[in-house]
C-alpha cells in the first residue's frame, strides 16, 4: 500500500475514535441511574461516572493511537514476508482494539437493559462480546507472530523458551477456571446489580466461558513468546531498536489484558472484604494504565519502524 | 555483473536494517540514482554512499554508526 493511502487508512482509525467517543460519553450520561448501595446522589452518580469515563477516553484514544500507527506501519511492507506476518499482527490488534472499544460501548446499555427486563440477554450478548472478539484477535496476533517465528533465525530458538510462558499459562488458567467455579452466583444471582451471573449451568460456563477465554489466553501467550524470540533473533541493529519497542508494547498489551480478565474474574469468585476489593480496583486501575502505556511503546515503535520504510 | 555488488550492498544493510534493508537499499538506487536496483555498478558507489549517509543520518544520531555503514558501502569500490 502506498503510504497516502495508508494515511488515509490511519485517519479513518481516528474518525472512529471520535464518533466512538461521543456516543460513548453520550450513552453513558443519559443512561438511567439505579438504586445504589451507596446511597448516592444523581449528581455524585454522574461525578463518579465521570472518573470512570475519562480513563476509558485516555485508554481509548492510546489504544487507537497504537494500532493506527502500527497499522500504518504493516501496510508499507504487506509486500514482503515480514511485512505479511506483522500485517497479521497488526490486525489481530485492530481487532483487539475495536473490540474493546464494542465492549465499552455496549456496557453502557447495562442499565437500560436492566430496567427494561433483558438483564439476561444483556448478559448473554456481554459474554459472547467479551469472548467471541478477544479470541478472533489474539487467533490473528498468534498467526502473524508465527509467520515472523519461520523467518527468524531458528538456532536462538529454543523450545524452552516457551517453558515460562506455558507455565505462567497453567498457573493462570487453572487459578481463573477455579475461581469462575467458586463464583456463588455463577448460576443465578439474586440481585443482578450487586453480583454478576452467567445464568448457566456449569457445563455451559466451562464450554461458553472458561474454555474459550482459556484458549484466548494461550493464543496470546504463544503469540508474544514468538514475536519475542522473533525480536531476539532479528537482524539489523536500528530495525531490532525499533521492533523491541513494538514488541515490549504488545508484550505489555497481551500481558495486561489477560491479567485484567484474570482480575476481573476474582473479584466476584473470591467473596471478598470490601478492603481487599478496593485492593483488587486499584490493581485493575495501576494494571490498566501500564496496558494504555504498552499502546504507547506499539505507536513509538511502529512509528520509527515506518520512518526506516519513508526515509529516500 | 552487477547482481553480486547488489547483494553486497543488501547484505552490508542488514546488519543496521535488517529485514528492511532491501527496501531501503532499493529506494536509495531508484530515488537518487535513477537506475533499477540490480544495474547498480562500483561507480554509482561513492553517491550511493553520501545517500545512505544522509538517510541514515535521520533515522538514528550515533555518528559513528552512521558514518561506518556509508565507509562499508564505499568499501566495495576496491
Amino acid at each position: 500500500m502506498d503510504i497516502v493511502k495508508a494515511k488515509s487508512v490511519k485517519r479513518n482509525y481516528y474518525l472512529g475514535l471520535i464518533i466512538s467517543a461521543l456516543v460513548y460519553v453520550i450513552l453513558t450520561f443519559t443512561a438511567p441511574i439505579l438504586s445504589n448501595s451507596y446511597n448516592l446522589s444523581n449528581t455524585s452518580t454522574r461525578l463518579l461516572q465521570l472518573a470512570f469515563v475519562l480513563p476509558v477516553l485516555l485508554i481509548w484514544i492510546l489504544a487507537v493511537y497504537g494500532a493506527a500507527n502500527f497499522k500504518y506501519y504493516s501496510s508499507l511492507i504487506q509486500d514482503s514476508a515480514d511485512g505479511k506476518a506483522l500485517d497479521k499482527v497488526s490486525n489481530g490488534l485492530v481487532v483487539l482494539v475495536a473490540g474493546s472499544i464494542v465492549q465499552s460501548l455496549f456496557a453502557t446499555l447495562r442499565t437500560r437493559m436492566i430496567t427494561s427486563g433483558h438483564a439476561i440477554g444483556f448478559t448473554y450478548l456481554n459474554i459472547a462480546l467479551t469472548i467471541v472478539l478477544p479470541i478472533a484477535a489474539f487467533y490473528m496476533i498468534y498467526l502473524g507472530a508465527s509467520g515472523l517465528v519461520r523467518l527468524a533465525r531458528q538456532e536462538g530458538i529454543t523450545p524452552q523458551s516457551y517453558l515460562f510462558p506455558i507455565v505462567a499459562f497453567t498457573a493462570l488458567s487453572s487459578t481463573y477456571t477455579w475461581a469462575v467455579l467458586n463464583n456463588p452466583y455463577r448460576n443465578a444471582t439474586p440481585d443482578i446489580i450487586k453480583y454478576t451471573s452467567y445464568f448457566m449451568p456449569d457445563i455451559l460456563i466451562i464450554l461458553l466461558v472458561v474454555t474459550p477465554i482459556v484458549a484466548t489466553w494461550l493464543f496470546g501467550i504463544l503469540a508474544v513468546t514468538s514475536i519475542k524470540n522473533y525480536q531476539h533473533s532479528a537482524k539489523g541493529s536500528l530495525y531490532r531498536q525499533a521492533l523491541a519497542k513494538l514488541a515490549n508494547g504488545l508484550l505489555a498489551v497481551v500481558v495486561f489484558s489477560i491479567l485484567i480478565q484474570f482480575l476481573g474474574a476474582l473479584g466476584p469468585s473470591l467473596n471478598l472484604s470490601s478492603a481487599s476489593l478496593k485492593f483488587i480496583i486499584i490493581l485493575i486501575y495501576v494494571i490498566l494504565i501500564l496496558y494504555a502505556v504498552g499502546y504507547g511503546f506499539i505507536a513509538s515503535g511502529a512509528k520509527r519502524l515506518a520512518k526506516i520504510e519513508e526515509v529516500k | 555483473m552487477t547482481v553480486s555488488l547488489y547483494e553486497d550492498i543488501i547484505l552490508i544493510t542488514e546488519d543496521y536494517l535488517g529485514p528492511a534493508a532491501q527496501r531501503f537499499i532499493d529506494r536509495q538506487i531508484t530515488f537518487h540514482l535513477d537506475k533499477k536496483p540490480e544495474q547498480i555498478n562500483k561507480a554509482d558507489l561513492p553517491k550511493l554512499a553520501e545517500w545512505v549517509k544522509v538517510s541514515l543520518a535521520l533515522l538514528t544520531e550515533d555518528r559513528a554508526l552512521v558514518d561506518g555503514f556509508s565507509e562499508r558501502i564505499n568499501a566495495l569500490t576496491r
